[in-house]
């Protein structure tokens, strides 16, 4: 029998497994990476090439910045100074403002949604799980491979939008200009703390783990896609909507009835003003007593004494935490991620028997 | 899983060879499910080393719920499966492959392409017994999986499997997606390859017709319970028909498998009892031997008429 077959080529057939048969210790991580690579290589070129190109917009920006605030000097700016920043400004809050949080949410949907979920709809986890390499063995080393991708092109975007913020704050000292919305892009909390490089990395992780996790427990792409953008961008928002200023207890600045306000470190917008109201003697909050507004609106120190109000405080979170705070959101979304990929990890294991 | 390797025993089946594969009391419930039925239920059967063995059953028999367990696809719920150690885990131990019925491929990749993936994940690759069934099959190896057709894909699946060099080749449904003539070739061929290598072979099934010449040992399944496991020809040796006029009983020793009468015929199927030739029957009756596909369909009657029956 083995002659008719053999014929073809002459090639030896027998028992054994000829010269041609390759025998080795197993799957190598390069071997994984590659299928990776082929299996993935469209949506990993565009990426590359959007976030390249967004990049090189951010290094474009700040080193227009940067020239624009050089130009300065202790006798004022050129006479264009005033429309050149507010176009720059102007260029600069949309790159911030949609590029944070759209570039990440790339990485969620179309790297790590489809990464599962895919090959169950197309029914190949039949045939890759199949072969001598385990699936979780599988899942760990794709996931490594376009995992440290993620990080490599992320710690780039992240330091591009850094350099970016820098060049806005060097404009901003310049203390020319006004009537653009410089100070709504550098609030402190917000856009310039996102933009740093290593929660850029921590967001793109997060958003990858969250589409990796949902593929693998949806099984449907369309599913695991939609799961992963409402739940990126949730967890995104209510981050940065409520716990960041609350990471640390805000600091309370308190003064006399009468006495002159004295702003924090900085001056009231570059820090998050939290809150504020009035004392008694021992120090405790009280309500303020409503029967001290008068029609105007205003509020009558008289009054206020006569009601047992002795001070009047506001707590603020200084902007001097942001760097804190940035370490306090890169482990919560680092926290999050490790447990994504649990899910995912422990889900792929009761999907197969060995 | 249960899957345990029976280190320095030495299972013979009944004809002398090796068993490959030793199934104990296995068995499959799915969760979630409304009725909290078995998919699979009491299975118990060796596989003979480079035997080649038909899984027969209707759809929903539980064929692919069997295929899956013995590929580590599915955890079985009750029982457990055996491998024969032939070596400390490497190369020479058992390795299964397994053809699924979808025949997956990734579209966006060539034919070439999906070579490679067998050849990196694998242990063991032999590229030139691949690609010597490819172009047996005149599969371009440059065109992209999803533009192949139905018959095109399954073939790039055998030729994966076959690559990897499994000393056991489950096939679920192999030949369904082919056409009549290339159905003969790739039985043929499949069946060149697994005396050639000692491959064991079990393929799944639920055209009888196809299996005549090809498998040597049955199984045979429905309502996820075994019907008949063992070699074909001692299976078929062991049943008789019974040919005669009208009558309630067979006129001979046999316990009934299956009877059909008419007006003025009656015709039984029966098991012969294992000991002791079979006595010649008086005229006007009959005996005539009993055929693959016959005992089949005998088997699964007997079972949808009985509800549940055994065999």
């Amino acid at each position: 029998m083995n002659v008719r077959v053999g014929a073809r080529r002459g090639a030896p057939v027998g028992d054994k497994p000829g010269p041609a048969a390759e025998l080795r210790s197993g799957a190598h991580f390069a071997d994984l990476a590659w299928l990776a690579w082929r299996q993935h290589r469209v949506v990993i070129t565009t990426t590359v090439l959007v976030v390249a190109a967004v990049v090189v917009a951010a290094l474009a920006l700040a080193t227009q910045a940067n020239d624009l605030a050089a130009r300065c000097d202790q006798n004022g700016c050129p006479p264009d100074f005033v429309d050149q920043r507010k176009a720059l400004v102007t260029h600069a809050r949309r790159l911030l403002l949609y590029g944070l949080p759209v570039l990440s949410g790339i990485v969620a949907v179309f790297w790590g949604a489809p990464l599962v979920s895919r090959e169950y709809e197309q029914r190949t986890h039949l045939l890759v799980w199949l072969q001598d390499v385990s699936p979780r063995r599988w899942l760990v080393s794709k996931v490594a491979s376009l995992g440290a991708l993620v990080v490599l092109l992320y710690a780039v975007y992240g330091v591009a939008t850094s350099s970016l913020v820098r060049g806005l704050k060097a404009i901003r000292e310049t203390a020319v200009g006004g009537g653009d919305a410089i100070e709504l892009v550098l609030q402190p909390f917000s856009t310039t703390f996102e933009a740093a490089p290593s929660l850029q990395v921590a967001y793109a992780l997060f958003g990858f783990a969250l589409g990796v996790a949902a593929g693998a427990v949806a099984r449907r792409t369309l599913v695991a896609v939609a799961i992963t953008l409402v739940g990126f961008a949730a967890v995104r928002y209510v981050i940065a909507e409520y716990p960041r200023v609350h990471f640390l207890p805000p600091l309370r600045r308190t003064r006399l009835l009468d006495a002159p306000v004295d702003t924090p470190p900085g001056g009231f917008s570059a820090n998050v003003i939290m809150g504020g109201g009035h004392l008694d003697a021992a120090g405790n909050e009280i309500p303020t007593p409503a029967a001290c507004f008068d029609d105007t609106g205003a509020i009558a120190s008289e009054c206020l004494r006569q009601h047992g109000v002795v001070s009047a405080f506001y707590d603020y979170q200084p902007v001097a935490r942001e760097g804190t705070f940035q370490l306090i959101e890169l482990g919560i979304y680092l926290v999050l991620t490790a447990v994504l990929a649990v899910v995912a990890w422990r889900r792929l294991r009761s999907a197969t028997a060995f | 899983m249960n899957l345990k390797l029976a280190a320095g025993s030495d299972p013979a089946t009944t004809d002398g060879r090796d068993t490959v594969l030793t199934v104990t009391g296995l068995g499959k419930r799915y969760r979630g499910g409304r009725d909290n039925t078995w998919a699979l239920r009491d299975c118990s059967f060796t596989l003979p080393a480079g035997s080649v063995t038909a899984l027969v059953g209707m759809n929903g028999a539980g064929k692919t719920t069997l295929l899956s367990i013995l590929a580590g696809l599915l955890t079985p719920t009750a029982g457990h499966l055996t491998l024969p150690s032939t070596g400390q885990g490497g190369a020479d131990g058992a390795r299964i492959a397994f053809v699924a019925q979808e025949k997956p491929l990734y579209r966006y990749f060539s034919v070439a392409d999906m070579l490679q993936v067998g050849a990196r994940l694998n242990r063991v690759w032999d590229q030139e017994r691949a690609l010597r069934w490819l172009r047996r099959f005149d599969i371009p190896l440059d065109r992209a999986c999803g533009r192949l057709s139905g018959g095109q894909q399954a073939q790039v699946n055998f030729a994966i499997a076959l690559g990897s060099r499994p000393s056991v080749l489950l096939l679920d449904e192999p030949v369904s997606t082919l056409d009549p003539l290339a159905r003969s070739e790739v039985t043929a061929e499949l069946l060149t390859e697994a005396a050639d290598t000692g491959m064991t072979v079990l393929l799944s099934t639920h055209v009888v017709g196809e299996l005549v010449g090809v498998a040597d040992h049955l199984l045979l399944l429905a309502k996820g319970r075994l019907l008949a496991a063992g070699e074909i020809d001692t299976l078929l040796e062991n049943h008789l028909h019974y040919v005669g006029p009208r009558a309630d009983v067979p006129p001979g020793p046999g316990q009934v498998v299956w009877a059909s009468h008419t007006d003025n015929q009656s015709v039984f199927l029966v098991r012969l009892p294992e000991t002791g030739p079979v006595p010649p029957v008086d005229a006007p009756w009959t005996t005539r031997p009993v055929t693959l596909e016959e005992f089949v369909l005998a088997q699964l009657k007997k079972v949808r008429t009985a509800g549940e029956g055994e065999a």
